[in-house]
């Protein structure tokens, strides 16, 4: 499996994002395909390498697939804000979890611009998110259904493959209660180390 | 040790603030045994200029953001803050005779949510036998997890949850590949 090149930063700071190819080969190639893009939104911490296994995989087993109608399939990975490589300082950082939702639907919006794909029909598209990217997931459908301007008129989201979510009271977890809020101010400032160097 | 999963995050932190890249990664590799790709990504982000910061909520410096410091700004303190009850309708879990996207959730037996999981379950399920059709939600439990329960309390925001999790990959995929074939397309 072999990843689609990764596009140039058209200053949209994606650079670390992926893209494959999972179309399945079929041999009767006279139908018009239908056309599927798989979005991919990670977890925290929201760099799409750690997944590239995972979704390498998915497309593999997805261009294996037996199908009897041909169809092109998009597999791929946005990044949340905030985690882009070293070499894209951010001006504006860190984010809020509303910040990553909506710069996470800004990212659907440009890779739905980039499909110039000649056929009548919406692609249709499949959400997959993990851990928090499910959270993300779920509040980009909310939202898409409740101002209908937010939908891309080329995409069609006909599903949703939510990993591992972290939906509902994350707090209250068994280790929601470990990570309370408490700790997680009490941590000493290592992490802030970084910017010192 | 309830605070293991901080204090091994913790010390990974310190070594990638400390050591190379490269040094990292053999690190990661080699002691931890991370698998070469995910000793590769962990690298990249402990050694990103913002990541760790915006994982786990500590503050940077005044004078490169103009947040202050403890603000609940940051995504793993936003988690915590705003991930509360279900929040979502039919018009995201679905009703009867209208159109929505079709869900599959994916839930690790002790991993993560343990507690959270069976209530978010529950009410799925409830919503199931009131009012959306069946097939809408699919829920699947990995039961291949429980063989790696003893990991639970690590799972969530330690570096170390990746092989953890993506050992499982093919697992993952194989069924998320069997429902969008076959529940999904057809």
């Amino acid at each position: 499996m072999e990843a689609i090149p990764l596009l140039e930063n058209d200053g949209f700071n994606r650079h670390d994002t992926f893209r494959f190819d999972a179309s399945p080969e079929v041999e009767n190639m006279a139908e018009e395909p239908e056309q599927y893009l798989i979005f991919f939104v990670p977890g925290n911490p929201g760099l799409p390498k750690f997944y590239t296994h995972f979704l390498a995989t998915l497309a593999s087993m997805l261009k294996e697939s037996h199908v009897s109608t041909p169809r092109v399939i998009r597999v791929c990975a946005a990044h949340l804000a905030g985690f882009q490589g070293s070499g894209t300082p951010l001006s504006v950082a860190p984010y809020t979890l509303q910040d990553q939702i909506m710069y996470t639907e800004s990212q659907l919006s440009e890779f739905a611009k980039e499909l110039d794909i000649p056929t009548p029909r919406p692609v249709r598209t499949i959400l997959i998110g993990h851990s928090v990217g499910a959270y993300i997931v779920m509040e980009m459908l909310r939202r898409r259904h409740a101002n209908q301007q937010l939908s891309e008129p080329n995409l069609e989201i006909v599903g949703g493959i939510l990993l591992f979510p972290t939906i509902v009271d994350l707090a209250k977890s068994p280790l929601g209660r470990v990570l309370s809020v408490s700790v997680l101010n009490s941590l000493p400032m290592l992490p802030a180390v970084p910017w010192v160097c | 040790m309830p605070y293991a999963a901080v204090l091994a995050g913790s010390t990974v932190w310190v070594l990638g603030l400390l050591l190379p890249w490269i040094l990292l990664y053999n690190f990661l590799k080699w002691v931890l045994l991370f698998p070469p790709w995910a000793a590769g990504a962990a690298s990249d982000f402990l050694k990103s200029s913002h990541g760790i910061v915006q994982t786990m909520c500590v503050a940077p410096p005044d004078h490169f953001v103009p947040i202050k410091a403890n603000s609940s700004s940051y995504l793993a303190r936003e988690e915590m803050k705003h991930i509360k009850e279900d929040r979502w309708g039919e018009e995201v879990w679905g009703a009867e005779g209208k159109a929505s996207p079709r869900l599959v959730l994916f839930f690790g037996k002790n991993v993560c949510i343990r507690g959270a999981h069976e209530e978010i379950e529950s009410n799925i399920l409830k919503r199931t036998v009131w009012s959306v059709p069946r097939y809408k939600i699919t829920l699947l439990k990995l039961e291949a997890l429980k063989t790696i329960g003893k990991y639970h309390g690590d799972h969530k925001y330690s570096v170390i949850r990746y092989p953890i999790l993506f050992a499982l990959t093919k697992n993952i995929a194989k069924q998320s590949q069997e429902w969008f074939v076959n529940g999904l397309t057809k």
